[in-house]
């Protein structure tokens, strides 16, 4: 049997050599479609074009990084960073997936698990993708019908209301009374959302900020006895 | 030729179509790895076959959504391209906000006016969008191994804190989406209730009539029953 950290070196080079060929990849199709067109543009207007794209993304995926691997483990991280949709897709479906396995983040089954999950989600989601480009034109009734486009613009709040319940609940993992450490946080991301700059569109760099207040609310609680832990919780 | 004559055109398929194989090949070797790895670590098929039935029913509702982001963005930039951006790296709105941010920096009052100008337009578009996210994607080749390695290291020196730390750290991700929700309009805020309603009633009801198997899908049918009441909500409210 392989070593933790065989599998880790393993999971390491293939989730660098894909998202690398991906990249490879992400530029190869506008180049060769601008050089089979003739369609380059300039040096000027290229850089005007994608300069401040790039400042903005590149830091929140940074902030994304830093925010999501701890949850994920490194070989989800890969797959859902590479495919997209992370934080209202990929990291909600793996969380799931260990909490119904009773496992926390951060442990080797939750490594194994998440990949798992990430994976099968991915291969849904592309499926479902091919269904809609292939549907897209015979069913344009059913995609710009006003009910479903009410349902799905309002798949954040449905989301998050299930996830809110699920994760802050003491129904299955080792840690009790864990929803204690996320008063002083929400509290705060509400009073910096109505108070002073909405955080839209900026969430993964608000989680970064979020993290220590967070993780430092729990050590607080942990101390004081109002956070515990149960040994020998596992579901597998 | 027209701006949606390459757009839509043959080779934008076929390159696209290269990049939903590769990505489709990513998925099943990830799979097949960490399959390995559970047995190896003694994970049994039950918990694993769970885990892939559950994680692909929850999908389904969201990957709608996708498709609808598909809907939005292809009649700006064509099929192909959106469906290629969708499938890889992107999130819905993400990509709705880069590909209009290239197209108001070059003097375009919106993606769709760009669209109707030619095809070089095209061309800057495509590239603008790769180079966005060209720099997360090198922060996940540099990045994803430090974080991970560090992460397990501070897990280990913390001991049995190290569990709480990293059992909370959700909680930080779940607040910053939640407390926007909390006053963003009477629909938002009744979808969310009707969402936490949901996992309520489905817990008692596993609890009353041992129903294990319906703990799977606790999160999708939320989901769903969430989004459907929306609509509910709107009738009435707005």
């Amino acid at each position: 049997m392989r070593t933790s950290d065989q599998y880790q070196k393993l999971v390491h080079r293939v989730g660098r050599i894909s998202i690398g060929l991906a990249l490879v990849w992400f530029f190869a199709v506008p180049l060769i479609i601008c050089t089979v067109y003739n369609i380059f543009p300039s040096l000027k207007t290229y850089i005007n074009a994608s300069l401040s794209l790039f400042l903005i993304l590149t830091p929140i995926a940074l902030s994304e990084i830093i925010s999501f691997v701890p949850l994920l483990g490194s070989g989800a991280s890969y797959l859902a960073f590479q495919t997209g949709n992370v934080s209202n897709l990929k990291l909600p479906c793996a969380m799931n997936a260990l909490k119904l396995a009773g496992v926390e983040p951060g442990t080797e089954e939750a490594e194994v698990l998440s990949t798992i999950s990430v994976a099968a989600s991915s291969i849904i989601t592309t499926a479902i993708i091919i269904l809609g480009v292939i549907l897209l034109v015979p069913f344009s009734f059913f995609f710009t019908n006003k009910y479903v486009v009410i349902a799905t613009s309002n798949i954040i709040p449905a989301l998050f209301g299930a996830l809110f319940l699920l994760f802050l609940g003491d129904s299955d993992g080792p840690v009790r009374g864990k929803w204690k450490a996320s008063v002083v946080p929400l509290i705060l991301v509400i009073a910096i959302h109505y108070f002073i700059f909405p955080i839209s569109g900026i969430e993964g760099v608000v989680i970064l900020v979020m993290i220590p207040v967070t993780i430092m609310c729990a050590r607080i609680l942990y101390k004081k006895g109002h956070i515990t832990i149960t040994k020998g919780q596992k579901s597998h | 030729m027209s701006f949606f004559d390459i757009a839509n055109g043959r080779i934008m398929y076929i390159l696209v179509v290269i990049g939903i194989v590769y990505i489709l090949v990513q998925n099943l070797i990830f799979m097949r790895m960490g399959l390995a790895r559970a047995k190896e670590i003694g994970i049994s098929g039950t918990t694993i076959k769970n885990i892939i039935k559950s994680s692909a029913v929850f999908t389904i509702v969201p990957s709608v959504s996708v498709v609808l982001g598909l809907a939005a963005l292809a009649p700006s930039i064509g099929i192909p391209w959106s469906w290629l951006r969708l499938s890889v790296i992107g999130s819905v709105s993400y990509e709705l906000m880069a590909a209009n941010m290239a197209a108001t920096s070059l003097g375009f009052s919106s993606l769709s006016q760009a669209s109707t100008s030619g095809p070089n337009v095209l061309g800057v578009i495509m590239l603008a969008m790769s180079t966005g996210v060209a720099g997360g994607m090198i922060m996940d080749i540099l990045f994803i191994k430090r974080v991970n390695t560090t992460v397990v290291r501070l897990k280990e020196k913390s001991g049995d804190f190290g569990i709480v730390a990293i059992s909370v750290l959700y909680s930080a991700v779940l607040v910053v989406f939640v407390g926007p929700i909390l006053g963003a309009g009477i629909v938002y805020l009744l979808t969310f209730l009707t969402s936490i309603a949901a996992v309520m009633i489905q817990g008692i009801i596993i609890k009353k009539y041992k129903t294990i198997w319906l703990k799977h899908f606790v999160l999708a049918f939320s989901l769903l029953l969430g989004m459907c009441s929306s609509v509910l909500w709107t009738v009435m409210f707005k």
